[in-house]
C-alpha cells in the first residue's frame, strides 16, 4: 500500500510534536463472583481474580506501544463498584479490601485502579453509606485506588441525601489529606448518569451489566486538534467542525488499532473506545488552547460554551465512524487543574465558576479537578453537585463533579499536584449559602424526560 | 529527519541490511536543508525484534545529529484509510 509523504509525517509528528498519546488502556474485571459473608476469604478470592486477569496486563500493553510505535500513557484497572461487595460486610470492611487492592495494583505495575464505587441514584442502603463514610480513610491511605458515587440518573432523579453526605464526605476526605493541599479529593469523583465502562479515572469501574472482563481504551490528543486548527487559521465554522471530525477519527483509529491487538493477546473480549480529548498539563496539550485557537482571546470569553459546543460534537462525529464501539464519556473533558490552558484562563481572571458549569452542559463530563478554598462549607459542595447533576439529568447526559476544598488555601492561591494532575488556581465559591436547600434531604424527581417508554 | 549532509541513507540501510530487513520503498525530500525520508520496510523475514531494529535506528540516526521514528504501517492503513 502506497502512502503519501505527508500522511506519514502527519501520524509521526502527532506522537513527536503534538503530545499524541493513547492515555489509558483498561481492563475491566467483574468481582461478582468474589462476594464471600467472610472477609477474609473475600480478600483472597479478590486477589485471585485480579491477578489472574491482569498479570499480563502491563507486559502486553508495553509490547504492543512498542510494536505500533505509538506511546500508551497508562495502565489501569477497573473493577465492580466495591459498594456492592461490600454491602454486608463489618465496618472495617471498605478500608480493608482498599488496601488489598491498592497493594495488588502496585504489584502488578498499574497506575490506577477505579472502581470504590457506590451507585446510590436512587436510595443507599446501610452499608453503601459505611461505604461512602469510609472516603476519606481509603483515599488517605491508598495511593492507586480511585472512587465515584453516582447520585443521580435521568431515569430516577437526584438522591437529596446522598448529594448531602457527598459535600461533608468531600470536606472530610481534603482534611484528611491536608498535608497534600486535599489531594484525596483528586480520586473521588461524583457522578449523574455514570457510564458503566469509561476507561477515565477517577470515574472508571466495570459496570454491573457488564460481562467477566473487557479491554477499554481511552485516546488523548487536544494537541493534535489544536496544531491542526493553527495550520488553518481562516476557517468558516462548518469547515472547522469538518477539520475537527477528520482528525478526531485518525485518533480514534490509532486507539481502536491498540484496543484490538491488546485485547487478542490478553484473550480478553473488547470493550469500547473512549474518544474524548483527556488534556495534561503539557504546554498546548489543552482543551481551552483548542477554543482559543478557534477565535477566543481567552477561554471563559463570551462564545467558548458554542466553540466547546462544536468541538465536543464534532469529536463525536469523528471518532464514532472510527471504532466499532465508543463508549464511556466520549468528547471533550474541561478539568482546570490538569489543563494548563484552562488554569491560565482562571488565572487571568477569563473564566469563573459560573462559566466552567455553563460549560459543563455541553462537555463530555462536568466540573473536573477544580480546586476550592478550604473553607467552602459541605452545604455549598453539595450545591455544586446538585447543580451539575440537574444538568446532567434534565439533558440526558453525564455530568460529574471532582472538587477539592484546598486546605488552607483561598482565592488567588495555587495548588500544585504534581504529575498528570498538574496545578490549579484557586477559584472563588460565592458566599452565599444554599444550607437550608441542601438539608432538606430527600429524592429529587426524575426529569419528565426521563419517562420515555 | 535533520540537517541533510552525505551519508545519512547509508548509515540507515546499513542497519536495515545488517538485520535482513527488506526496504520496500524509499521516498526522500529536502526542504530548505532539512533532509526528510520515508522508508517502508518489512521484517517478516528477519530475526529480529522491531523494538531491537528500533533501537539501533535511533542509535544510528542520533550519533548523525538526526532524529528517527519507527511506526507500524498498519497504524498507518488504520489512520488514513476508511
Amino acid at each position: 500500500m502506497h502512502y503519501e509523504f505527508e500522511e506519514v509525517l502527519e501520524t509521526l509528528s502527532m506522537v513527536a510534536l503534538d503530545h499524541f498519546d493513547i492515555r489509558t488502556v483498561t481492563l475491566g474485571i467483574s468481582l461478582r463472583d468474589c462476594i464471600d459473608g467472610d472477609l477474609s476469604a473475600m480478600e483472597r478470592k479478590v486477589t485471585r481474580k485480579i491477578r489472574g486477569l491482569a498479570k499480563n496486563l502491563v507486559r502486553t500493553v508495553d509490547q504492543v506501544s512498542e510494536e505500533l510505535g505509538i506511546p500508551v500513557a497508562n495502565r489501569r484497572i477497573s473493577i465492580t463498584p466495591l459498594a456492592f461487595l461490600l454491602d454486608g460486610a463489618p465496618k472495617q470492611g471498605p478500608a480493608r479490601l482498599a488496601k488489598v487492592i491498592d497493594s495488588l495494583a502496585e504489584e502488578l505495575g498499574v497506575d490506577y485502579v477505579g472502581g470504590y464505587s457506590a451507585l446510590v441514584q436512587k436510595g443507599m442502603t446501610p452499608g453503601e453509606r459505611r461505604f461512602i463514610e469510609a472516603f476519606p480513610e481509603v483515599m488517605s491511605t491508598t495511593e492507586r485506588l480511585c472512587g465515584s458515587v453516582n447520585l443521580a440518573s435521568t431515569r430516577s432523579g437526584i438522591n437529596m441525601d446522598a448529594v448531602k453526605l457527598m459535600g461533608e464526605t468531600i470536606q472530610a476526605m481534603a482534611q484528611a489529606t491536608a498535608s497534600r493541599d486535599g489531594i484525596g479529593c483528586a480520586k473521588l469523583v461524583v457522578f449523574a448518569n455514570a457510564p458503566e465502562d469509561n476507561p477515565f479515572m477517577a470515574g472508571a469501574f466495570h459496570g454491573m451489566g457488564e460481562g467477566d472482563s473487557a479491554v477499554s481504551v481511552g485516546i488523548s490528543g487536544p494537541g493534535v486538534i489544536r496544531h491542526v486548527l493553527s495550520l488553518y487559521p481562516d476557517l468558516t465554522i462548518d469547515d472547522l467542525a469538518d477539520l475537527i471530525k477528520r482528525t478526531a477519527f485518525k485518533l480514534t483509529r490509532a486507539g481502536e488499532l491498540v484496543l484490538r491487538d491488546v485485547a487478542e493477546r490478553l484473550g480478553a473480549p473488547r470493550g469500547i473506545v473512549d474518544i474524548s480529548l483527556a488534556p495534561t498539563p503539557a504546554r498546548g496539550d489543552s482543551v481551552a488552547n483548542i477554543l482559543e485557537e478557534m477565535g477566543l482571546e481567552r477561554c471563559g470569553a463570551p462564545g467558548s460554551t458554542a466553540a466547546l459546543a462544536l468541538l465536543n460534537d464534532a469529536v463525536k462525529r469523528g471518532g464514532a465512524m472510527a471504532s466499532t464501539h465508543v463508549g464511556g464519556l466520549s468528547g471533550a473533558f474541561i478539568p482546570v487543574a490538569e489543563d494548563t490552558g484552562m488554569a491560565d484562563a482562571v488565572r487571568a481572571g477569563a473564566l469563573d465558576l459560573g462559566k466552567l458549569e455553563a460549560m459543563t452542559a455541553v462537555c463530555s463530563v462536568g466540573l473536573d479537578m477544580v480546586v476550592v478554598p478550604g473553607d467552602t462549607p459541605p452545604e455549598s459542595l453539595s450545591g455544586i453537585i446538585a447543580d451539575e447533576a440537574a444538568i446532567g439529568i434534565v439533558n440526558n447526559k453525564t455530568t460529574a463533579v471532582r472538587i477539592i476544598p484546598a486546605p488552607g488555601k483561598g482565592p488567588g492561591d495555587s495548588v500544585e499536584f504534581g504529575g498528570l494532575l498538574g496545578s490549579g488556581p484557586v477559584m472563588a465559591v460565592t458566599p452565599f449559602s444554599c444550607k437550608k436547600f441542601i438539608h432538606r434531604g430527600g429524592r429529587f424527581p426524575a426529569p419528565l424526560r426521563g419517562l420515555t417508554n | 529527519m535533520g540537517a541533510d549532509r552525505p551519508g545519512i541513507l547509508a548509515g540507515v540501510t546499513r542497519v536495515l541490511a545488517d538485520n535482513e530487513v527488506n526496504i520496500v520503498d524509499i521516498t526522500q525530500k529536502v526542504v530548505d536543508g532539512l533532509f526528510l525520508s520515508l522508508i517502508v520496510a518489512d521484517c517478516s523475514g528477519s530475526d529480529a525484534v522491531v523494538s531491537s531494529v528500533r533501537q539501533q535506528l535511533e542509535r544510528t540516526a542520533d550519533s548523525q545529529g538526526l532524529k528517527a521514528l519507527v511506526q507500524q504501517e498498519r497504524l498507518f492503513r488504520f489512520m488514513h484509510r476508511v
